[in-house]
């Protein structure tokens, strides 16, 4: 009983939990195991769509993975930004990026963040305005995306750069959503997508989004044929690293990400056995 | 090796502040805590002015003046601080909530209702096995159960009682399973920073 | 004055509500004419101008809530002090040299990008310092949250999902069934009230956005 209590005081030490779990956490970052991964099939579905593009597609990437969520979002866009990049030339194939409603994505970090581990689309070939554009942030809920999606110059007049979008040779002809040939969207929102973009134009949705979104949010549509396909989280991250050949963060989270579940686990076990066993010795 | 870039010393300064209450409450997290709330503030505005400045400002500088229009009425957004004038924010605030509403609610029904609805009837693939074909009715089933457990004009007893209770314990499977994931989600929150400072600061190749 | 009173009324905000719900929803409806659809993009560009000058309000909120605790000298003030002269900063950074503005940036990519998430991770931290009283299974409800819960959780570990399929087939099913089926409802449920709240908005019905009633 004793032992029961100080087990119990020691599980609910803030400072002890906390602490253990970052400790166990370091570890494994520190030093990763490198033990093999298995591919799921959502991340095998996503890779061949991506590679079976046709030449000409125009792609919409709607990129807002907000700062607070970027650990769950961005290493899921970096190996498919760059699969992307690496056949886009060859392909003909038109990348717009743009940023509706969510701005630390489109403004900071797919120059910091993408581009600064993949390297800069020059270096594949691609040119800005005919091959790879930035339409940069649009503020607003579902009016912005209503607006974007029926008349992208009334929403965007100049992009990220300050150009304006007339300017650019591969905005010519592109006027709303319709002129797409697939979406890509990588944060949240997936809702809004859906809405305003998906079902009223009938494009092809693909979906980077987080874990956590997957059963409430993503895949009540994947289900229902309204987003063809999706990636969530670290874990297609590191299946999206394996398949395009690019070992990266994501890869090297994968121990940390087990041995904090195990950890999790293991409280919620143990919390339970505690639990039976307090209800035990009040019965006797 | 460890880093020589100050940006880099600066994150990982203020990632220890961050991860200091682990150990006890201190001024370090407060500093670390007040510097993300005034850095946040500062971050949306700037983005804000950025759209501003991209939608209605650059066009106004270049010669159309019909753009002053939003921006005034748009300033008056302001007045919501004031408690004395804050009637006057109302404007503006009621031509956004007009628009947002109309064009939300109009595309939700075929998207979120018929697509939703549309989606359960799906075809049967083919090759479906046993387990499919029970899935197909499953689906449906939980659905109903979980729709009727959420109403309450009549009492759940009976049958309705048995759909209401399959409906609870539905969700409560489902509830359990975003639960699940959402472990993941938050799993990476702490795995972010703590490769800043192993990857970035301390120089550790993986 | 008596232009200034008149915008007190409400009916002022819920007849302009009205009338540009009015004029999206018969856009949706009514294609191909062409002065309403210059008329719902102008309307829907201004809304995006006003969501964007809206994002500056938090900023002028904490200027006032924190600037008092500094003029009162109340509390740990100086942190206030601090606060606000952080975001000062960060805000006139990024007004003055725009988002590529290199002090702007090193605020951004060294302070706001390592805070942010070491912040938020208390989310999970949090959620491991109480696991062992909270997730309790008390009865048959908490016991199949707790047994789909802990599921997925296997399911996602990337240890096990190299040694058995199993738990992985587990998790899918359950996503593909009785979570698809909540969440199809719940989703239902919400698109539903989310027409129904917003027919109420547009009647004028429901007044809660307006605030307290003006004298």
């Amino acid at each position: 009983m004793e032992m029961q209590e100080q087990i119990k005081k020691l599980l609910t030490n803030k400072t002890f939990v906390q602490g253990m779990l970052i400790i166990l956490l370091i570890i494994p970052l520190a030093r990763p195991l490198g033990l093999p991964i298995r591919i799921d099939q959502h991340s095998i579905n996503f890779y061949n769509i991506i590679e079976n593009l046709e030449p000409g597609t125009k792609i919409l990437f709607n990129y807002i993975p907000p700062v607070v969520l970027m650990g769950d979002l961005v290493p899921q866009s970096i190996p498919v930004i760059y699969h992307l990049f690496s056949i886009a030339k060859e392909r003909n194939i038109k990348i717009y990026f743009v940023g509706l409603s969510v701005a630390d994505g489109i403004l900071q970090l797919l120059d910091t963040e993408v581009f600064g581990t993949i390297g800069k689309p020059e270096d594949y070939g691609l040119k800005y305005g005919e091959d790879w554009c930035n339409l940069g942030f649009v503020a607003g809920g579902d009016i912005a995306w209503s607006t974007f999606a029926q008349n992208i110059r009334a929403s965007i007049q100049y992009d990220r750069y300050g150009n304006p979008i007339d300017s650019l040779p591969m905005m010519q002809g592109v006027n709303s959503v319709a002129d797409f040939d697939l979406i890509i969207n990588c944060g949240e929102y997936n809702t809004m997508i859906v809405r305003h973009w998906g079902t009223p134009y009938n494009k092809p949705i693909l979906v980077l989004c987080l874990t956590g979104a997957v059963v409430q949010d993503v895949e009540p549509f994947y289900r229902a044929g309204q987003i063809k396909e999706y990636l969530a989280g670290v874990r297609a991250a590191a299946d999206y690293e394996k398949l395009v050949n690019r070992p990266g963060r994501a890869i090297a989270s994968l121990d940390a990400i087990s041995i904090s579940h195990i950890f999790l686990i293991a409280l919620i076990i143990i919390g339970n056995i505690l639990y039976v066993m307090e209800r035990a010795s009040g019965r006797e | 090796m460890v880093s020589q870039d100050p940006g880099v010393w600066v994150a990982a300064l203020f990632i220890m502040m961050g991860y200091s209450i682990v150990v006890k409450d201190n001024p370090f997290y407060r500093f670390a805590e007040r510097t993300l709330v005034g850095v946040t503030a500062g971050v949306l505005a700037v983005q804000g002015l950025e759209n501003v400045k991209k939608l209605a400002i650059t066009p106004l500088m270049q010669g159309e003046i019909i753009n002053i229009v939003p921006i005034l009425i748009g300033l008056l957004v302001f007045f919501r601080i004031s408690r004395k004038y804050a009637y006057i924010s109302r404007i503006p605030l009621s031509m956004m909530l007009g628009s947002g509403i109309a064009v939300g609610m109009v595309r939700s029904i075929p998207a979120e209702i018929i697509g939703q609805v549309k989606g359960l009837f799906s075809p049967i693939p083919a090759g479906a096995t046993p387990i499919d074909y029970l899935n197909l009715v499953l689906v449906p089933l939980f659905v109903i159960c979980t729709l009727l457990y959420f109403t309450y004009t009549k009492e759940h007893t009976g049958t309705l009682g048995i759909l209401t209770k399959i409906g609870r314990y539905a969700i409560a499977f489902g509830l359990g399973a975003n639960f699940g994931n959402m472990v993941m989600t938050r799993t990476n929150y702490v795995i972010r920073p703590l490769q800043i400072i192993l990857y970035k600061w301390l120089g550790i190749k993986v | 004055m008596g232009g200034i009173s008149v915008l007190r009324k409400r009916e002022i905000p819920m007849a302009i509500i009205f009338i540009i719900s009015m004029i999206f929803v018969v856009q949706y409806y009514v294609k191909g004419v062409e002065p309403l659809d210059t008329l719902t993009n102008t309307l829907g560009n201004w809304a995006i101008i006003f969501s964007a000058l809206a994002m500056g309000i938090g900023l002028i909120n904490l200027i006032i809530i924190h600037g008092r605790k500094v003029m009162d000298r109340k509390g740990e003030w100086y942190f206030d002090a601090w606060l606000i002269l952080i975001m000062l900063v960060t805000f006139g950074l990024g007004a003055i040299g725009g988002t590529e503005d290199p002090y702007y940036s090193f605020i951004f990519n060294n302070v706001y990008q390592a805070l942010s998430p070491t912040l938020f991770s208390f989310a999970y931290l949090y959620m491991c310092t109480i696991a062992v009283q909270a997730f309790r299974v008390m009865n048959w409800d908490a016991g199949l949250l707790m047994l789909a819960g802990v599921l997925t959780m296997i399911a996602n570990i990337p240890m096990v999902q190299v040694q058995t399929g199993l738990f992985v087939e587990l998790k899918n099913w359950i996503f593909a069934v009785p979570a698809r089926g909540v969440f199809t409802a719940f989703r239902i449920s919400l698109a539903l009230g989310f027409v129904l709240i917003g027919i109420r908005v547009i009647l004028g019905v429901e007044r809660g956005y307006l605030g307290v009633e003006e004298a």
